[in-house]
């Protein structure tokens, strides 16, 4: 069994990757169970992950960036048309700026396992598009355009019982326009529409409804 | 409608370039690969000193990320590390079932500078780090700098930086050891001393 001072010891080699299973797997327990001693693994990792972008910087061989493209994408699957957007999202909060005047604007068909849905502001102009996909995992994404967007917002679907349920919130900083996605859980890929709120519960943009 | 990121693309932030590649947009794959190409290519070299090896781990790295792209937490750091991370990671996992190529005297003085930021925001912010971490680096003891260089970035084994180095592993071990809590604590005295008061 490891103990705090074991750990101590082994700490550096497992930081640095170099430690055997099942070493590391006792070391990682250890690390889970204790506070001091994860503090201290994750402190010891953080330095190793920042020295690495002091790793020089090489231009590979003519034709790298093709083959590394060529290896993201998905497998072909039978049949199937392939997707443009919304396959995966970030699980933090992410927002991501685009710039203004650029117009992100979903297919006007999406997939058989997506929903989606027009985003009208208060004052009714169509300010983007919502949708819910469920593979591979279940994710509601949210795409605005062209408004004015500060401060907290808060993402709201509406379950079948027609209870708004919080999915999750980001922060705009004087974005004209934006991408947000989080995964939800499986049993709101049935919602019926998207909300978004600001942080004191008004209401600032809401979905058709979701199909 | 058609998806129109393209015109502004270039221009994301890299976490926000990161969510357009988990969303399977392919012109973010490319930009991803174009922006992040030469530092993790040069990363994968380092570690293996062999080209050959280097680009099919620079590849790979790139195909982890795209699987794994909804993992990345902003919170934890910068993309260009969570990156970096994924491609020792990779490459570890290669080495490990050969040796790798001898290093040069010189590679590990080549620390080139760090690649520009997209983000000026991230780019004041990382580069304020990588300042900080080359002075402490710098403030080791020249052994303990060569130790923890190569053990992080060129990703040796203390017995294979003993063997380097003509010193007993215990002492590769230790000159890792202190070298990296030495790191440790300059940036724990960093971050309490960036909190707000």
């Amino acid at each position: 069994m490891t103990t705090c001072a074991t750990f101590e010891a082994a700490a550096d080699d497992l930081a640095l990757g170099f430690s055997p299973t099942p070493l590391r797997d006792d070391l990682v327990a250890h690390a889970s169970a204790c506070a001091a001693c994860g503090a201290r693994l994750r402190s010891l990792a953080a330095v190793v992950d920042s020295l690495l972008e002091l790793a020089p910087a090489v231009e590979p061989p003519v034709g790298f960036e093709a083959r590394a493209v060529a290896a993201m994408r998905p497998p072909a699957s039978s049949g199937a048309p392939r997707r443009r957007l919304f396959a995966v999202a970030v699980a933090a909060v992410t927002l991501a700026v685009v710039a203004a005047g650029a117009v992100a604007a979903i297919s006007s068909e999406p997939a058989a396992d997506t929903t989606a849905a027009d985003v009208i502001g208060r004052r009714g102009a169509n300010l983007g598009r919502v949708e819910l996909v469920s593979t591979p995992s279940p994710k509601v994404v949210v795409l605005l355009e062209d408004d004015r967007w500060e401060g907290v917002w808060v993402c709201e679907l509406e379950d079948d019982d027609g209870a708004w349920v919080e999915v999750g919130r980001w922060t705009a900083d004087h974005a004209t326009g934006g991408a947000w996605a989080t995964n939800v859980d499986a049993d709101l890929l049935d919602a019926t529409r998207m909300r978004i709120t600001a942080a004191n519960g008004t209401v600032l943009a809401t979905s058709d409804r979701l199909d | 409608m058609g998806v129109m990121w393209s015109a502004h693309m270039d221009r994301l932030s890299d976490a926000a370039l990161l969510a357009a590649v988990a969303a399977a947009d392919e012109e973010a794959a490319t930009l991803f690969v174009r922006r992040f190409q030469r530092r993790v290519y040069g990363l994968a070299f380092s570690i293996t000193a062999d080209a050959a090896a280097a680009e099919d781990i620079a590849s790979q790295a790139f195909a982890s990320a795209w699987q794994h792209a909804s993992t990345y937490d902003p919170r934890r750091g910068a993309v260009s590390t969570w990156l970096l991370t994924v491609t020792r990671n990779s490459a570890i996992d290669s080495i490990r079932t050969r040796r790798p190529a001898p290093l040069e005297d010189g590679i590990l003085l080549d620390l080139l500078p760090a690649g520009a930021a997209t983000d000026p925001a991230e780019a004041a912010a990382s580069a304020d780090l990588l300042v900080r971490l080359r002075s402490a680096l710098d403030d080791l003891p020249a052994e303990q700098r060569r130790a923890v260089l190569l053990a992080t970035i060129h990703s040796r084994t203390s017995a294979e930086i003993a063997e380097r180095e003509g010193v007993p592993v215990p002492t590769a071990k230790h000159r890792i050891q202190s070298g990296l809590r030495k790191l440790r604590a300059a940036v724990e005295l960093w971050s309490d001393a960036d909190q707000p008061r």
